[in-house]
């Protein structure tokens, strides 16, 4: 992981990204027990209006760099990262709220647990679900919180609907 | 039931526990997962490209001289070699 933090510095420093922040499975860890996961999943803003092959700086600066593609994903180290450009209000202002932690020794800045409940809100699939629970079980991030979130973010309905389905006794 | 609960108390105390380890820790657990992973991958490839399998692979794909026992081989019998 120390290398995908390198990776993205430097994607950030040669003006490839404008911004990053590391998401999904491996943000929640920081928060929860360790999650089996297989990739890394990480938000990206580009510097340019996003174009048709917006992954293609990405994916070039990484094949320099000696990285290989695999699948939708980039092969770093250990990792199969997966590079997502920030595709609403939501995942935009988690990108720029992301906390700047450090990685044995390299900064890395990770999505905040409001942030990753909330998007997994938005995205809804099972694993979703059981995130959102898992983030809430260990205390990251209280109910009312995200009820002020979900508003913002016109997941009202959404956070309604979870909390019936899996909260309320 | 009481001892299943106690099994399930004991459990439940020793992922939090888990939680609690730093996050560095968290993703050195993953990637020992991931290294696992990659090694029995491997060793499936190998098994699939061994010689052995290679020679398993040629006998069942050859077709059978010798019709199986009792299913005897002449015309109108149930074998017909090819499998």
């Amino acid at each position: 992981m120390k290398e995908v933090a390198q990776l993205l510095n430097a994607m950030c420093a040669a003006g490839v990204i404008a911004e990053y922040a590391l998401f999904g499975a491996v943000a929640q860890m920081r928060y929860t027990e360790p999650v089996a996961t297989l990739d890394a999943d990480v938000l990206v803003a580009l510097p340019l209006p996003a174009s048709l092959d917006f992954l293609a700086p990405i994916y070039e600066f990484c094949a320099a760099k000696g990285y290989v593609p695999e699948g939708e994903a980039m092969r770093v180290g250990a990792w199969p990262v997966q590079f997502i450009p920030v595709f609403s209000t939501l995942t935009r202002d988690a990108l720029h709220q992301a906390d700047a932690v450090e990685f044995e020794g390299v900064p890395f800045r990770v999505v905040r647990a409001d942030y990753l409940t909330l998007i997994a809100l938005s995205v809804g699939r099972a694993k979703d679900f059981t995130r959102i629970l898992a983030l809430l079980e260990a205390g990251s991030v209280p109910r009312e919180e995200i009820g002020h979130l979900a508003e913002r973010y016109g997941l009202a309905d959404a956070w309604q609907r979870f909390q019936a389905r899996f909260l309320n006794d | 039931m009481t001892d299943i609960r106690h099994l399930l108390q004991r459990q439940a105390e020793w992922q939090k526990a888990r939680r609690s380890l730093s996050w560095a820790e968290k993703i050195r657990l993953v990637e020992a997962l991931h290294d696992a992973i990659r090694q029995f991958r491997d060793m499936r490839t190998r098994k699939a490209h061994s010689p052995l399998a290679e020679s398993a692979r040629e006998v069942s794909l050859r077709k059978p001289d010798v019709p199986p026992p009792g299913e005897g081989g002449e015309e109108g019998g149930r074998w017909r070699g090819s499998r």
